[in-house]
């Protein structure tokens, strides 16, 4: 069974698990070091995990709803704490974000779940919340370290007092927890609310990263959407390249991870020109 | 505003989109669940629910490639995928479990919802059934019972006739080219019969308005007289239907009686 060994000298690159990764794997089976899973699907489906027998897998969560009000249940923290030693990652990265909500008109009734994450209000009430939600997980977790992923951010949302770059900031001072930096929603969430990127990036907390995303997004209807079926823009190559010049992440993940038809060309030619970016920084 | 108020909201929102037109139509409602009306826009909250359950078509991608590459180019993905998610929430019918009745779900959708005097919208709606076809005779394939000897003219293996505005073929073809010109795409009504045969292979024939009612009208019962008749009768029908069907017979794809 192969693990993730971090080396802080040396950034990692990997792939989001998804059959166009699958795919280059057994055409290029030493072409990155590790696969990123979603705990979500290793739960349903366990036999997955056996990939670990020819790739280090670091795991991906979004069940934890860390910047909401209702907590995962008791047999969902048991499972990524199996998950976590199964798989051997050497790290969480679930959503700075929330998947479940109490009742809008009965908060005593059962709580609503979603399939997708969402981006919380932005408050000091909320990085309140973080902070004692973080500390339950990480007692439920045991030793595997937790790290947090940037939400896109579509639209404000309401009762919000600061920007995605404060709040992040705040929220790993206050908790003093890793980030995994997602370009794509960072750019998403600049383009979405005004921001310019590249200024904004010099106030992001990059010597709190330890993981990076990177994706493609899509602009439809005037808003930018997350969108792991397009190649990541020039924009996103070009802030990694900031990134890389001031810290050194211990993973770069590629998201090329909902279509299995992604042109399996490009995928190729940015894992290069990534690995390129890796070993010139 | 209270932070599990708000988060409330939005959960409800995106999982039930009908609530978003309520708010829209009185926002006294929405103040009254914690949130200022002004401080929410609720189009964008609608759209993000489109997101959330175009996510959750992923599943349908390995099938319908051409179409999402469509949907995509069209920049119409999140606005069908948030009135698909208003229309589900009215039919008060979740989303089915198995791949191929969510994507028949999709695509009955779609083809009301897509304007088919648009031309991109016109090309993805001649897509999503060829893609459909193509998949409910490859990997969603369900055998039929084994059939007795013909009494009929019928058809051997499983067919389904569509009518489009183009070649969906030579969409395909220029798809995954950096900037494909879909409005390049020659226009005009074509005439696809899908065809499995009962060993297993998928062929496409091209038929014209006669071949496609009459592969239409193949059920096995009707004779060759009584399909003449549905075809407006006469001798010279009949003979017409029987070159016809002699023809699609020669290929393999009507079966006659002996
Ligand atoms: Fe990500």
């Amino acid at each position: 069974m192969r693990r993730f060994e971090s080396d802080p000298a040396r950034t990692r690159l990997g792939l989001a698990y998804g059959p166009s990764a699958l795919a280059y794997l057994d055409d290029n089976p030493d072409g990155i070091d590790y696969l990123e899973i979603p705990f979500e699907q290793l739960r349903h489906a366990p036999a997955l995990a056996a990939i670990r027998q020819r790739i280090p897998l670091v795991l991906h969560c979004a069940s934890l709803s860390v910047a909401g009000n209702v907590p995962p249940s008791a047999a969902t923290f048991d499972a990524v704490a199996s998950v976590a030693r199964q798989t051997a990652t050497p790290w969480i990265g679930e959503h700075l974000a929330f998947i479940a909500a109490e009742d809008a008109d009965d908060p005593a009734a059962e709580p609503t779940t979603l399939s997708y994450t969402v981006c919380p209000q932005l408050s000091e009430e909320s990085i309140e919340r973080v902070a004692a939600n973080l500390a339950t997980a990480r007692a439920r977790l045991g030793d595997v370290e937790l790290i947090v992923e940037n939400s896109p951010q579509y639209f404000d949302v309401p009762g919000s007092t600061m920007g995605m770059t404060d709040f992040v900031g705040k929220v790993a001072q206050r908790c003093d927890v890793g980030l995994l930096l997602d370009l794509t929603h960072y750019l998403i969430t600049c383009i979405n609310t005004g921001v310019e990127p590249r200024a904004e990036l010099e106030r992001w907390p990059l010597e709190r990263v330890v993981e990076v995303h990177v994706s493609g997004l899509s602009s439809q209807s005037g808003v930018a959407w997350d969108d792991h079926a397009m190649p990541a823009p020039p924009l996103v190559f070009e802030l990694l390249d900031t990134v890389l010049r001031r810290v050194r992440p211990r993973a770069l993940t590629v998201e090329y991870n909902w279509s299995p038809t992604f042109p399996q060309a490009i995928l190729a030619q940015h894992l290069s020109r990534l690995r390129g970016a890796l070993d010139a920084a | 505003m209270n932070a599990a108020r708000v988060h409330a909201v939005l959960v409800a929102g995106v999982d039930d989109p009908r609530r978003i037109a309520q708010w829209r139509d009185e926002p006294a409602a929405l103040e009254r669940l914690g949130v200022a009306p002004d401080a929410l826009d609720l189009d964008t909250l609608h759209k993000f629910a489109g997101l959330a359950v175009k996510v959750r078509h992923n599943n349908l991608r390995a099938e319908f490639a051409l179409s999402f590459r469509l949907m995509s180019a069209a920049a119409i993905e999140i606005d069908l995928f948030a009135a698909y998610a208003m229309q589900r929430a009215a039919s008060g019918v979740p989303y089915a479990a198995s791949v191929p009745q969510r994507a028949a779900d999709l695509v009955d959708f779609a083809l009301t919802w897509l304007d088919a005097a648009q031309p991109a919208q016109a090309l993805l709606r001649d897509m999503l059934r060829h893609e459909h076809a193509l998949a409910r005779l490859g990997p969603w394939h369900v055998p039929a019972p084994a059939a007795g000897a013909a009494r009929a003219p019928r058809i051997a293996g499983t067919a389904i006739v569509e009518e489009f505005d183009c070649d969906p073929r030579d969409v395909a073809a220029i798809a995954y080219r950096p900037a494909p010109d879909f409005a390049a795409v020659e226009r005009g009504a074509r005439r696809l019969c899908f065809w499995r045969n009962d060993g297993g292979e998928i062929a496409i024939v091209e038929l014209d308005a006669f071949g496609q009612y009459l592969v239409a009208s193949l059920d096995g019962e009707r004779s060759i007289a009584q399909l003449a008749r549905r075809l407006g009768g006469g001798r010279a029908t009949i003979g017409a239907v029987r070159r016809a069907l002699a023809a699609f017979a020669s290929i393999g794809l009507v079966e006659l009686p002996a």
